[in-house]
């Protein structure tokens, strides 16, 4: 392994105000102040943006200097001598907030930004009330096209931050500066909606503006800043874990912001982060617990009831084995959540099946990463993706499924990075692309083959890295013997010249990093497409340092942290294997109890097999939607109903839900404490910002109300009691505690108390001594187009929703920008079929029909249509057959042929 | 250095075969072509051809029997724009040349001048301006002038490279690659003096030091040609690149080879759509000629200039607006440090010149540091082209030693102030300089000499004003334009401009109160220290020396509500002078609202309530009955 080399970082000495300061070269001279608390006012300045210096108000006097410098671009010099509050840069300063208060309205009555607006705090700290010029105020039309974004013009400063924010960290550019003078204004180009110019949405504009030009329109005359209480909290959707900060007032959520330049994301935040949280304040939200009655209607019950008739169901079905019992974890809930779960489950029900949404994907990424790498986790940190000089980006849609993790990648770009997609549709990353392999469906290991095959055709692997650190080469070596370049080529579509290119890049790059998800794993050769992906970064040396790296994007929220906990049929927490006889003597005496049934469980996916042969009998499904999630929806539904008990603990009346014969109100993630473990396994908080609606009860704390009446005998009183437990439990938070996380969390392995915690693995070797190259066979997807079915359908995710839509689809914030599914077509297949956008198709596979709204749109290639997963009005599992990886049973929920036809 | 073993000097591939008998130019610059140079032009096709003996003779056309036929030639501008369309007529006799010029040449003059001059061989001499055997009053305008970047203007065919090698161009570019290392360029430049010519006045050879010692990631630089030639009053950029185009590309290439770089963009305006047409016609000759682009004369250099359009915003002839511009963003300037010679077009190191003194490089190198660096004043060294124009008899371009005085230009070559009206002040440097009254007319044209005053020589703008001008409402002409061209990015010129805008509106308008003066000071003093650019640094410029120099016709207008000069509406009333009145009704006819009534041969009455103030009417009175007070 490469060692990082230690570089002395040299520092530079400085006075400011009479004060030394130690600062680091190409800091500037405002950081270098902040660092040691001198505060310099800045409207224009933004952490997140390039040095801009045009507000005129962070001018500080440097000595020897013609002119007053900009504190926001000036770079620090070794024996600078610096003076930041000269009555020659106060003069200046206030000469500024005077030119604004000359025009800008004094609104703040009823102005947004009131209470968090920069103007109104530097006009207060230099006592300006009036400017000597008089005022002039603007009067420009305030706009409100957008459903969630406000803008009143005749309060903006131009400062530039929104115009800037787009484009240096969004990539994009919807706003810009219109007119010249003092007619200069911020205007989208022709001044066209937000909406009609490639706006996401994110907010990112509004989270900027330092005065009221741009506001939150859905949280207008909710609350002033001041009467708001703030909980800073990890996001609970995507895996990139942003943090969050939440302004609750009156027990309603009231907005939700990044705090700049802080957390993982620095204080960025997407359309869902920001727009799509007001689903705690839904009026759909479960009350009060249901149980089914004798008319067979769910009907509401007290808690005492609703436990009572769950605990006797469980416990009957429990009468004829544990193995009766499936439970069902989710990737959405907190680590403590699972881990008491999976607990519960292994300890008070006595069953082996015990899984968890990460299925659908994550428990691919996790068993081939641990096969082949040792750890079953991304390698590497979100912040150094941007320090990459190649990103071969495979099956992520990454700047619309995990957007913050994307701007990592839209930086890297910026900065010079060649950035190579492999994807069947055009994406938002693919049209970024400097190159775009757009391969067939579900030829993935064909693709990496062939890279492989060619790097050592051609002699570009790293011959040092493969001897002192891998075994198993020639097994690879071998495997791809039948695969040639030009094979590979013919089987993913595309020209076998762009596989080399694509190859020699990767290989050519200082450091290279790869980015994969769902669209990997979620098929039939998931797990084998996870090796391939190890063994081409094994290949070229791609480990161990920063830029670099085999980056598993998981899904959910807390996808990393369900795989950490052990809710896993085959692995307890930490990823002990249950015929490690030592392994399990240790959970067993951290949990004062008996692992039941130490062979391995069923996965979800096997469970509905179970179900149908009549071996499950009951099931216990925590925050999941299978009915919606898991391939073929009839199916799913009716080994559901088939089962003798089922538990449904939710925030919704979910899809699974209506199906149950108890429903356990769960309370939202910002109603209760915890930890989130991110994509890059960074342990965060998860912080209680509302009292649970109504009668409503976090789930760690159901799940042990559910278990003492099984007979447990826990008491835990709060989950950072849990936490203690699962640090002794699970080797790689052993050195975590809640006092540790509380600022910006730890990334495992963190083993002891005073381990930083690990931004990239494999630094120091790989675990088991050596990496394993793992052979790679590639297998056409079982499934191909025929003239039945003649085109492949592929499912995924679309940026403004999440999942199967439990929660984006009840957030006005989301559903005011897009509340339907819509079936992408090339145009080339629609108009034989007589389809246009806006018309309604039927879309028919082997297994089921749906009909939604068609739209035709270039990007998705010919042969080829889309339809996203998150709306029930056109569930995409519907069509999909019971197909999974062989391997680890990650079902293949990508792609499937249908026939498309005219709706009616 | 350049391999010169395969080094071609440029020849003209057409040289003229022989002297035509009779030969014109035409100025066809922007300003001859707007006087109605293109009739000229074919007048005096047509009129040849009917002659039946002067067939016309392409210049480069080899069927020229020497002795017979005429030649025509379009030129660029020579500067005396006052007197367009300018007209060359050289005849020959008896092996000797001699040419005189015709001024404010029309279509309908050119059958006499071919029928008494061409084929009479006597010259029109009521219509002469220039000429060497009877000088004329504007003979002067040249006499004090030394033309080192005008040296081609208004003499060879901008259109035609062989008329450019013909008189020694490309031979600096030649002399360059073989034999001069890029540090020799670089020291012959700085030994010359010349500094830079767009306005700030850094040492040329200083900066491209700079740019040649930068490193870059990638080994790429930048040469950039600014001329983004904004200020209003300001043309001698357009004169060169329309009459010379030759001459900056040779300087760009010269300069590309000092600092290291292989690829160059030339940035003019779009308002100047002749100069591109031009440009491109020279680039597309120059390449093909093999002076411009790979392996340039045979050598290892390589250059490469594209030319890009501006889009119309005065701000970006800054240069990190006009490299922010080239690479497709909106103009607007960013701080600096990092200087372009660091960081600059695609964040490599540049360089940025002006046009004019680009033009100036091929001179020095082909005459010497020594030669350029005798001519000049103190630290100001070379010649600089004026552009004269305001209430001046010879408007036009006017190339001067540094060094002469303000009042040699224009009155000597300028010819005084127009109508025999009193001068009251001459505005330099356009909208980033300021106004200096006569008695500072004895300043010498000299970077530090000016900017001691309050101006600057800045692009070499000179408007000249009579006592008929306001110097608070030139003063608000002026920061207008700045206010309207700021970029908006930084407050105290976006905001700060309009305020003091308005200040300046109101005293115009007689509403001006105690104090304004001293908010337009104070205003002033904040903006230049708080301003990003040099353009809300300066901006405050005209209306500072404004107060400085001539203080008492602001205080006039605050507390007497006059304006001495009449030019503010809301301060003057118009009124007619019984006495003088002929009735001859040119005023009532001139009036755009009817405010004047009166019978013919009666003395008429102006109604100041429907009077707009417009002036048109004490305009067109040769009798001087209407009156302003």
């Amino acid at each position: 392994m490469a060692a990082v080399p230690e570089t002395e970082e040299k520092t530079l000495t400085l006075t400011i105000n009479g004060q030394e300061v130690t600062a680091s070269p190409g800091q500037t001279v405002l950081e270098a102040a902040r660092s040691v608390g001198v505060e310099i006012p800045t409207l224009c300045h933004d952490p997140r943006l390039e040095p801009y210096g045009a507000c005129r108000l962070c001018l500080v006097e440097i000595e020897g200097a013609r002119a007053p410098m900009p504190a926001c671009a000036a770079k620090v010099n070794d024996g600078m001598v610096i003076h930041t509050n000269t009555d020659k840069v106060r003069k200046l300063r206030k000469f500024v907030i005077e030119l604004l208060l000359s025009y800008h309205p004094l609104d703040c009555p009823v102005c947004e930004a009131a209470g968090d607006c920069r103007l109104q705090d530097y006009a207060y700290e230099y006592g300006v009330s009036e400017s000597p010029w008089g005022w002039h105020p603007l009067d420009f039309p305030t706009r409100d096209d957008h459903p969630n974004v406000a803008r009143n013009p005749n309060r903006c400063i131009l400062c530039g931050r929104c115009v800037r924010i787009c484009r240096e960290v969004m990539g994009i550019g919807c706003w810009g500066f219109s007119n010249r003078g003092y007619d200069t204004i911020i205007d989208t180009p022709y001044n066209m909606r937000l909406e009609e110019v490639d706006c996401v949405s994110c907010g990112q504009c509004i989270s900027t503006c330092p005065v009221g030009a741009l506001n939150m329109k859905r949280s207008r005359h909710e609350a002033r800043h001041w009467q708001v209480n703030k909980t800073v909290t990890t996001c609970g959707y995507c895996a990139v874990g942003c943090e969050q900060l939440m302004s609750t007032f009156r027990g309603r959520l009231v907005r939700v912001s990044g705090k700049i330049g802080e957390g993982v994301n620095n204080g960025n935040l997407c359309v869902k982060g920001r727009f799509g949280m007001d689903y705690v304040n839904s009026t759909e939200r479960l009350t009060v617990p249901l149980v089914r009655n004798e008319a067979g209607e769910l009907a509401p019950a007290s808690w005492d009831a609703a436990l009572a008739r769950a605990a006797e169901g469980l416990a009957a079905a429990k009468k004829s084995g544990g193995k009766s019992i499936a439970v069902l974890a989710s990737a959405r809930c907190t680590n403590e959540e699972n881990y008491l779960l999976q607990k519960m489950a292994r300890t008070v029900l006595g069953t082996p099946h015990i899984d968890s949404g990460a299925r659908l994907g994550q428990a691919a990424a996790v068993a081939g990463l641990r096969s082949t790498l040792g750890y079953g986790a991304m390698s590497n940190s979100i912040a150094d993706i941007a320090q990459s000089d190649v990103i071969f980006v495979i099956g992520a849609n990454v700047t619309e499924d995990h957007p913050v993790l994307g701007l990592q990648v839209i930086r890297a770009l910026r900065g010079g990075a060649r950035v190579i997609v492999a994807e069947p549709r055009r994406t938002d990353i693919a049209k970024r692309a400097t190159a775009h392999l757009a391969l067939n469906p579900g030829t993935d290991a064909a693709l990496l083959s062939g890279m492989m095959r060619h790097i050592l055709d051609s002699g570009l692997e790293n011959k040092a890295f493969i001897a002192e650190h891998t075994d198993g080469l020639e097994a690879l070596r071998e495997s791809l013997s039948g695969l040639t370049v030009e094979a590979a080529a013919e089987a993913c579509g595309i020209p076998a010249a762009d596989i080399r290119d694509a190859a020699e890049v990767y290989a050519g790059a200082a450091s290279a990093s790869i980015l994969f998800a769902a669209g990997v794993t979620q098929q039939e050769q998931g797990f084998t497409n996870v090796q391939a992906l190890a063994d081409l970064a094994l290949l070229t040396g791609n480990l161990g340092r920063p830029g670099t790296g085999v980056n598993a994007l998981s899904g959910q929220a807390n996808a990393q942290g369900a795989c950490d906990m052990g809710a896993l049929p085959d692995l307890l927490p930490g990823y002990r294997a249950l015929d490690d006889a030592e392994a399990v003597k240790q959970v067993e005496s951290v949990w004062g109890s008996r692992i039941a049934d130490k062979n391995p469980g069923k996965t979800v996916t096997e469970v509905l097999d179970a179900i149908e042969a009549d071996e499950i009998k009951a099931m216990y499904v925590v925050g999941e939607n299978p009915v919606l999630s898991d391939a073929g929806q009839e199916r799913v539904r009716a080994a559901l109903k088939k089962l003798g008990f089922l538990v449904v603990q939710e925030l919704f009346l979910s899809e699974t839900g209506e199906l149950a014969d108890v429903v356990l109100p769960a309370a939202s993630i910002v109603e209760r404490e915890g930890t989130f473990t991110n994509t890059e396994r960074r342990v965060q908080r998860v912080r209680r910002a509302l009292d649970p609606v109504a009668d409503s009860m976090p789930d760690w704390q159901i799940i042990q109300m559910l278990a003492r009446r099984l007979g447990a005998s826990w008491e835990y009183p709060s989950p950072q009691e849990v936490f203690a437990e699962i640090a002794r439990a699970v080797p790689q938070y052993a050195g975590m505690s809640y006092e540790r996380l509380e600022e910006g969390g730890l990334q495992w392995p963190c083993e002891s108390a005073d381990d930083e915690g690990t931004a990239v693995l494999y630094a120091d070797g790989f675990p088991e001594g050596k990496a394993s190259f793992a052979p790679v066979n590639y297998v056409p997807p079982s499934l191909q187009t025929d003239t039945a079915y003649p085109i492949m359908l592929l499912t995924g995710c679309e940026r403004v929703h999440c999942s199967t839509g439990t929660r984006s689809s009840r957030a006005p914030g989301l559903t005011g920008l897009i509340n339907r599914g819509r079936l992408e077509v090339n145009p080339n297949d629609a108009e034989p079929l007589g389809l246009a956008s806006g018309s309604m198709a039927r879309v028919t596979s082997e297994v089921g029909t749906i009909g939604a709204e068609v739209w035709v749109t270039p990007q998705v290639p010919p042969g080829v249509a889309f339809l996203p997963i998150h709306f029930v009005d056109a569930a995409a599992n519907t069509l999909l057959p019971a197909r999974a990886d062989a391997v680890v049973k990650t079902p293949a929920l990508k792609a499937v042929p249908v026939r498309i036809e005219v709706a009616g | 250095m350049a391999n010169t073993t395969a080094l071609k000097k440029p020849e003209p591939r057409h040289p003229r075969l022989g002297v035509p008998k009779v030969e014109i130019g035409i100025c066809m610059g922007t300003g001859g072509i707007a006087a109605g140079a293109e009739d000229v032009l074919t007048a005096f096709e047509e009129g040849l051809a009917k002659t039946e003996v002067y067939g016309i003779i392409k210049p480069r056309e080899c069927a020229c029997d020497e002795g017979t036929g005429s030649s025509i030639t379009a030129t660029g501008c020579r500067g005396m724009c006052a007197m367009d369309v300018l007209v060359d007529v050289t005849t020959h006799t008896n092996g000797q040349a001699r040419t005189v010029t015709y001024g404010t040449v029309t279509p309908a003059m050119v059958e006499k001048i071919i029928e008494e001059h061409i084929v009479g061989g006597e010259p029109v001499h009521k219509w002469i301006v220039l000429s060497a055997e009877e000088p004329t009053s504007h003979n002067e305008f040249y006499e004090h002038q030394e033309r080192l970047v005008l040296r081609h203007c208004g003499h060879v065919d901008p259109e035609d490279i062989d008329d450019y090698i013909e008189q020694g161009g490309y031979l600096a570019l030649h002399r360059v690659l073989s034999g001069m290392s890029a540090d020799e360029v670089i020291e012959e430049v700085l030994a010359s003096g010349l500094r830079g010519r767009g306005g700030a006045g850094f040492p040329t050879g200083l900066k491209w030091r700079f740019a040649r010692n930068a490193e870059s990631p990638d080994g790429q630089k930048y040469f950039i040609c600014n001329g983004d030639e904004g200020d209003p009053g300001a043309f001698m950029d357009r004169s060169v690149l329309e009459g010379d185009p030759h001459a900056v590309f040779e300087g760009m290439a010269i300069g590309g080879y000092a600092i290291g770089a292989s690829e160059g963009y030339i940035y003019v305006r779009a308002e100047y759509p002749l100069a591109i047409k031009r440009l491109k016609i020279a680039l597309e000759q120059a390449h093909e000629r093999g002076v411009m682009g790979d392996n340039i004369m045979g050598s290892d250099f390589s250059f490469h200039i594209k030319i890009k359009e501006g889009a119309g915003a005065f701000v970006c002839g800054e240069e990190t607006a006009l490299m922010g511009s080239i690479e497709g963003r909106r103009g607007m300037p960013n701080l600096r440090p990092p200087y372009p010679a660091e960081s600059g077009l695609w964040k490599r190191p540049t360089n940025i010149n002006n046009v004019e003194s680009l033009a100036c490089i091929p001179w020095i190198i082909s005459n010497g540091a020594d030669a350029f660096a005798a001519r000049g004043y103190e630290k100001s060294k070379g010649t600089k082209v004026f552009a004269l124009t305001g209430k001046i008899n010879r408007s036009g371009l006017a190339e001067v030693p540094m060094g002469l005085t303000l009042r040699d230009v224009i009155y000597n070559i300028g010819g005084g102030i127009k109508k025999g009206k009193a001068f009251k002040a001459v505005q330099m440097g356009g909208p980033s300089g300021g106004c200096l009254p006569e008695r500072m007319l004895d300043t010498h044209v000299d970077y530090e000499e000016l900017d001691a005053t309050g101006v600057i020589v800045g692009s070499g703008g000179m408007v000249v004003m009579d006592e008929d001008n306001c110097i608070v409402d030139t003063a608000r002409y002026f920061l207008e334009f700045t206010q309207a061209e700021s970029c908006g990015k930084c407050v105290p010129c976006r905001v700060g401009t309009k305020r003091m805008l308005e200040l300046l509106g109101r005293i115009c308008e007689g509403k001006g109160q105690v104090g304004d003066i001293e908010l337009l000071l104070e205003l002033s003093e904040n903006i230049k220290d708080g301003s990003l650019c040099a353009l809300g640094g300066t901006a405050p410029n005209p209306v500072l020396t404004a107060i400085k120099y001539f203080r008492e016709e602001f205080e006039e207008h605050i507390y007497e509500h006059k304006c001495r000069a009449g030019a503010c509406a809301a301060l003057v009333t118009y009124y007619i002078d019984a006495e003088a009145c002929t009735g001859c009704r040119a005023c009532s006819r001139a009036c755009p609202v009817q405010a004047i009534t009166g019978e013919k041969k009666q003395t008429h009455s102006i109604d100041s309530e429907v009077c707009i103030r417009c002036g048109a009417c004490y305009e067109k009175c040769r009798f001087n009955a209407v009156r302003r007070k």
